[in-house]
């Protein structure tokens, strides 16, 4: 397993993987210069943009190796098809986490404090990011061109609070217990989600967010494997 | 001899489609196997299946004990694979994709990678991207993938598509010097597949037609005699001649001796040729006969 693992970074390239975290670190850096809160506030709003960086690097992690006939290859070697669908679900929740610690660690280096508190917090703010990361492996299974993939979860990362509010707008609020409003827990930061639970009659919680968006995880692994154990690798 | 490659009726449908009907065959220890069919006959659906690229509906496949479906990795790590054109991982080196699949399997030294870079001459190249090599050398790096494990058993599914003549030459001098693994190939290029199989399976519309022994291969000969008075020398062969015509399938002794019979008979022979083309004929026999079904 920690073979395959490993292959998955080799296949993603380090350079496009500190290319990412120095992007990141280049934003904490601006944030702390131009920023108008402390350095550990701000850094919330730097959980999207990671999700993003996800979409993006592993939009392609199998529609491109199906695409370009490599898998061939790969799933003709002494693996079971569900130790290779882990092994990149585990790259990419290893990607995530080593994000989350240099945010963490470089904010807190730039803050001149050490608050472990923090940091448990901005793991359990992270939540969506490890959803997004299920979703990208789901949709890079389901689309054979991986500009789809990149493109609709990029769209869902962007767009789904603005969607989810729109559903409750028009009362249908069966929408809170999907993933779609719980993709950036930053709502959870400050007052606004209890306005926004006021004007719209809404029940959102952190805790609630939490439950669904791991539920989901489960779910889109569960029947990701599935899919991948049973594909016909067309290439 | 132990059997390598056992197929036991193995079907498959693509939307309500059989692609393969009861496909059946044994392949034993250190042959060399053609699978030989039209387009769209099943062929690569086939290898797919033998490789678990493919799910298949029914049926066994067995590389000697180990059961593809339930052993998968046993039966995986002895296998080498070439199915159609090599792509790698096209960002990366040569050495570096080497390695990557390297990794894939146990026990498996940089000595071995050094041995088959060697074997399939490109050492030179190894730093390259994967990207930047020609049809030929990506044809080579695949066959160094497919020969990393040192495997007991390869299947390659069209291993000199798009190669030039020598690079075809080089391919199956490679492949006649490997002695002890069994080979599956697969080919549209019907002299490669008789000049390089002992046995040939013939595939059509996802059924096996006929399994035939390679002719070239054998110490018997196709050849066909041309003499002035046919049905006098029809009579004397008849129990020799494989068809309607005045062609035999025999050892040299025979067709010497059959030579003299004809000529002690007052038979003047213009010509005795031998029919190279057997697998050629069969093919096109195969896909008439279809054709006309």
């Amino acid at each position: 397993m920690i073979n395959l693992i490993k292959n998955e970074f080799i296949k993603i390239r380090l350079s496009k993987i500190i290319f990412s975290q120095i992007l990141l670190i280049i934003t904490l850096l601006c944030i702390k210069r131009y920023g108008n809160k402390s350095i550990l506030e701000l850094s919330y709003n730097l959980i999207p943009i990671v999700s993003i960086i996800i979409c993006i690097l592993f939009g392609g992690i199998i529609s491109n190796e199906i695409e370009n006939g490599s898998f061939r290859y790969y799933l003709t070697k002494p693996y079971k098809r569900w130790k290779i669908y882990l092994s990149k679900m585990i790259t990419i929740i290893i990607y995530i986490t080593i994000n989350i610690l240099i945010i963490t660690i470089v904010s807190s280096i730039l803050n001149h404090s050490f608050d472990y508190k923090y940091i448990l917090k901005f793991f359990i703010y992270s939540v969506p990011c490890y959803f997004i990361g299920f979703l990208i492996l789901y949709l890079s299974l389901c689309f054979k061109n991986h500009a789809f993939s990149v493109g609709i979860s990029i769209f869902i990362v962007t767009f789904s609070l603005i969607i989810s509010q729109v559903f409750f707008g028009f009362k249908f609020n069966i929408i809170e217990y999907t993933f779609l409003p719980y993709l950036d827990f930053s709502i959870f930061n400050d007052n606004s989600i209890d306005i926004m639970n006021k004007n719209l009659g809404t029940n959102l919680s952190l805790k609630k967010g939490i439950i669904i968006d791991v539920l989901s995880m489960f779910i889109l692994y569960f029947l990701g494997n599935k899919k991948f154990i049973k594909k016909d690798i067309k290439c | 001899m132990k059997t390598a490659i056992k197929v036991r009726n193995v079907n498959k449908s693509i939307n309500a489609r059989k692609i393969l009907k009861d496909i059946n065959f044994d392949i034993y220890e250190g042959e060399i196997v053609g699978l030989v069919g039209p387009n769209g006959a099943g062929k690569s659906t086939l290898l797919k299946i033998m490789t678990g690229l493919y799910s298949y509906d029914s049926g066994e496949i067995y590389y000697y004990e180990y059961n593809l479906k339930n052993d998968f990795e046993k039966a995986m790590s002895i296998i080498g694979t070439l199915i159609e054109t090599p792509d790698l991982y096209k960002n990366l080196s040569g050495k570096t994709n080497l390695k990557l699949f390297k990794s894939m399997f146990k026990g498996i030294s940089d000595e071995t990678i050094k041995e088959i870079v060697q074997i399939v001459e490109m050492e030179k190249f190894l730093g390259k991207k994967f990207k930047t090599y020609s049809l030929g050398m990506k044809e080579r790096l695949g066959i160094a993938n497919a020969l990393i494990s040192k495997p007991k058993i390869l299947i390659l599914d069209e291993p000199t598509n798009g190669l030039d003549p020598r690079g075809i030459k080089n391919i199956l001098d490679m492949l006649k010097s490997m002695k002890d693994t069994t080979i599956l190939i697969s080919s549209h290029m019907l002299n490669e597949i008789e000049a390089l199989c002992d046995k040939v399976i013939f595939i059509n519309n996802g059924s096996i037609i006929d399994i035939k022994h390679n002719n070239i291969k054998s110490h018997k000969k196709d050849v066909v005699f041309e003499v002035d008075d046919f049905s006098k020398a029809r009579l004397l062969l008849d129990n020799y001649c494989i068809n309607e015509e005045l062609e035999v399938y025999e050892s040299d002794d025979i067709i010497s001796s059959l030579n003299k019979e004809l000529i002690r008979n007052n038979i003047n022979v213009y010509r005795i040729y031998e029919n190279k083309n057997n697998l050629e004929k069969e093919f096109f026999n195969m896909v008439n006969n279809d054709k006309s079904n």
